[in-house]
């Protein structure tokens, strides 16, 4: 079967394919998240649509470049079809070929229209876990509702930022924060990170995962 | 290592991928299931160690008995080591993260004379004595290897409890079973009955069942001192090779690897007689398989791992008897995937345009050729029977047909060789980009690359050169400069290899067991990925070698054709008469014999 690029729009079938990075994955690079992801998409025999450049390439966008060291169970890819099928049989097929920590895809069709849409993320939620140490969460909290009215990060950046107090001696605190991308580069990692410095607290940021994500199209 | 503990250290290391296992076909079993644990252990990072072809086939085959589990061990960089060291964490498999001292068998893969202080350093971060002797008591597990070095594994004699000579396919089988069969031996009794039982078994060396001796400082001889040991130990060679199952199931690392592709061996051995090559020699008869048993394994290997690329493996793939319908056939099940074919270096005598093009219709990659002498009188006495016409009309078509990038392997240090030898390299690679500029599409003149490698001869054991003399740093150090005047344009990209490193590797290949000493003094001196030039260090080795009593000229001397060599007790098939032939034909530039 030959996967060869259609050639208008409305031959092109585009899915959506949202999967985790979990565990000791938080240790792979962007690239070879992406690596690993192709490499199961061959696995499941996708009809995945080809370029038609001199070295062909499987037709997949991914979403967001997760940094080293941050779990993720939103990362998110789009994936040019060169034949339709059903969501349901695409996420099984591909489910069972995902390396451990990847688990489990969610498929879904999309609108080749919107495709640039898609890619463009505006928002994302991270939960991260802070060792408190001498800090109480009630503190940290204020802080964080205060960060962006004291100046410390640009006004308008935060979304959502809530603190839960851990629930035995000595497990970490955990924190949910969101934030506009008004950069690429800019991260809750980065943001909570400042505020915990800008106070001079040593609670250490123990574990992050990206947990949400929002774009216009959604 | 407990999960917990990696998790501490990852984060701290660069790389930590390397060491996080879990990767596509990898094994677990029910422990309970498993009588037998095998570390097959790759003394270098992993990066390297999982672009071999050699351990993905032996983890395949001996995780596919029941009873036998096959795990993973690579030698971690020096970050990580030193977290190791500092934490007092042991080295442990990929696949449990079981410390290598609790496993029965460790076996490493001998690729690379500067691989050998890896061992040491490997060993010795899994808390396992170094000497082999000193594990005959308490349990410890047995250490052999494998791979082209067991050609002259005598420098680590003292270190390993045996050596498997050859091809493992099969034999790694029948150790696994004499091992099971025995059980893990408790105490120096029964490690030596297992060790007899494996000297029974064709291929299997156990140095220690063996004496060395020497007078004046030359080998006077080596002797059995074992009834169980053979006085000349045969290689082992898989006869049939062309019904061996073709293992389609390798383990597909997160990490780029330095080859990321499915590898498919078509052949095995040489039908040509290359004077300087080892392996051309030790891998001897050529054996290939057939087509039909090909195309399902590479399409079968794609499917099961997904991966991109599909490389041919053989010393000469256009030896192939049906190099042609292998292409073509390949290409027509490969390309709707989106699957490109490889090929590796090639002989130019034989190059066959019509069957490379067939694997760059997917994708386009360089050609790779192998005229290893720059004159043709230097070409007769290595018996690289190509001509230059030969190499330029080979460019010529390939640049005309849209190759852009050749990559040219020429050798310094040839037997008999002058400075018009060395002068003919530089003359004869500006006549290839002239050629290739000539016959290149005007859009792709700009694009037209030329690398030329430069290596150094090291007159490796079981070759018809094994008696030469090695050349010394200066005098390397003179011939790469007299070859670099020659290579100067811009189209032209040389590299060398680093005369000391060549120098180091030319001792360890043809040393004796005294340099178990040396290569002992050198880890205690905190030697390492000494294949790595940013790791080696010359001065230590040249200090071991002092302190340990010994010099560079002993070792990279001349050897008299009378003389004792130190593997002259392994056999790789090939009688020591006909390789002094082959270097007596070599000294007149006459054809040799396949």
């Amino acid at each position: 079967m030959k996967h060869t690029t259609p050639r208008t729009t409305s031959q092109r079938h585009l899915v959506e394919v949202t999967f985790s990075k979990l565990g000791s994955l938080v240790f792979l690079s962007h690239r070879e998240v992406a690596n690993a992801f192709l490499r199961a998409l061959r696995r499941a025999e996708w009809p995945v649509a080809l370029s038609e450049g001199f070295t062909s390439r499987p037709r997949v966008a991914f979403l967001d470049a997760l940094p080293v060291g941050v779990e993720s169970t939103v990362l998110g890819a789009l994936v040019e079809l060169s034949q339709d099928r059903r969501p349901d049989d695409l996420a099984n097929s591909l489910t069972a070929q995902l390396a451990n920590g990847m688990l489990p895809a969610v498929v879904q069709r999309r609108p080749f229209a919107i495709r640039k849409q898609l890619l463009r993320i505006i928002w994302e939620t991270w939960e991260c876990e802070v060792a408190l140490g001498d800090l109480a969460p009630t503190e940290l909290s204020a802080a964080l509702q205060a960060a962006e009215t004291g100046g410390l990060v640009p006004a308008g950046l935060i979304r959502l930022a809530e603190v839960s107090p851990p629930t035995e001696d000595h497990a970490p605190a955990r924190v949910w924060l969101s934030v506009f991308k008004q950069t690429p580069g800019l991260r809750p990692l980065l943001v909570l990170r400042r505020i915990l410095d800008a106070h001079n607290w040593s609670a250490a940021i123990a574990r992050c995962r990206q947990i949400e994500f929002g774009r216009e199209v959604d | 290592m407990r999960a917990a503990d990696l998790d501490n250290l990852l984060p701290l290391v660069s790389r930590p991928a390397r060491y996080i296992g879990g990767e596509w076909n990898s094994v677990g079993k029910d422990q309970s299931q498993v009588r037998l644990a095998v570390a097959l252990a790759f003394p270098d990072a992993y990066e390297v160690g999982m672009s071999h072809l050699g351990i993905q086939l032996l983890y395949q085959i001996l995780n596919k008995m029941p009873e036998v589990q096959a795990e993973r061990v690579f030698a971690p960089w020096t970050d990580m080591a030193a977290l190791l060291t500092e934490r007092r964490l042991p080295l442990t498999s990929l696949e449990t993260g079981r410390p290598l001292s609790q496993f029965d068998l460790v076996g490493f893969s001998l690729q690379h004379e500067l691989n050998y202080t890896n061992v040491l350093f490997v060993l010795s971060l899994a808390g396992i004595p170094l000497l082999s002797h000193q594990r005959a008591e308490g349990g410890w597990p047995l250490v052999c290897a494998g791979g082209p070095c067991t050609c002259n594994p005598e420098p680590l004699a003292d270190f390993f409890d045996f050596f498997v000579l050859g091809e493992g396919d099969e034999v790694v089988k029948e150790i696994a079973a004499t091992c099971l069969a025995h059980g893990r031996p408790t105490d120096s009794h029964r490690r030596e009955r297992l060790l007899e039982s494996l000297a029974g078994l064709t291929g299997i060396y156990v140095p220690s069942f063996y004496r060395a001796a020497y007078e004046d400082g030359r080998l006077t001889g080596v002797t059995a001192t074992n009834l169980a040991a053979p006085a000349v130990v045969q290689k082992r060679m898989v006869r049939d090779f062309a019904s061996l199952p073709i293992e389609d199931r390798p383990v597909v690392p997160f990490l780029e690897a330095a080859q990321d592709r499915v590898a498919i061996e078509i052949s095995r051995g040489c039908p040509h007689g290359c004077r300087f090559c080892q392996v051309g020699y030790i891998c001897r008869p050529y054996r290939e398989r057939k087509v039909e048993a090909i195309i399902p394994a590479a399409v079968k290997s794609v499917k099961n791992t997904g991966l991109e690329q599909v490389s041919l493996l053989a010393l000469n793939c256009m030896d192939h008897s049906q190099i042609k319908e292998l292409t073509a056939r390949l290409r027509e099940a490969l390309s709707p995937m989106g699957v490109s074919i490889s090929l590796p270096s090639t002989r130019v005598d034989t190059f066959d345009l019509e069957a490379a093009w067939d694997t760059i219709e997917v994708k386009r990659s360089g050609l790779t050729v192998a005229p290893e002498a720059g004159s043709e009188r230097m070409r007769g006495v290595i018996h690289k029977d190509v001509t230059r016409a030969q190499l330029l009309d080979l460019v010529s078509q390939a640049f005309g047909s849209g190759w852009h990038v050749v990559k040219l392997y020429y050798m310094i240090g040839l037997p008999t060789e002058t400075e018009a030898d060395l002068l003919a390299i530089g003359e004869e690679v500006q006549k290839v980009l002239t050629a290739a500029r000539k016959s290149a599409h005007p859009r792709q003149r700009g694009r037209i690359r030329v690398h030329v490698s430069l290596a150094t001869l090291v007159p490796k054991p079981h070759t018809a050169f094994q008696w030469e003399p090695q050349l010394d740093r200066n005098d390397i150090r003179d011939r790469q400069r007299i070859v670099m005047k020659g290579l100067m344009a811009r189209a032209i990209h040389p590299r060398w290899h680093d005369p000391e490193q060549t120098l180091v590797e030319s001792l360890l290949a043809r040393g004796d067991r005294r340099l178990c000493h040396v290569i002992l003094k050198v880890h205690q001196m905190g030697g390492r990925f000494d294949g790595w030039s940013e790791h080696f260090s010359w001065q230590r080795w040249d200090e071991a070698l002092t302190a340990c009593g010994l010099t560079w000229a002993e070792y990279l001397r001349e050897r008299a054709e009378d003389e004792l060599l130190p593997w002259d007790h392994l056999s790789f098939g090939v009688q020591k008469s006909f390789l002094l032939r082959e270097r007596h034909r070599a000294r007149v530039g006459s054809a040799g014999v396949s």
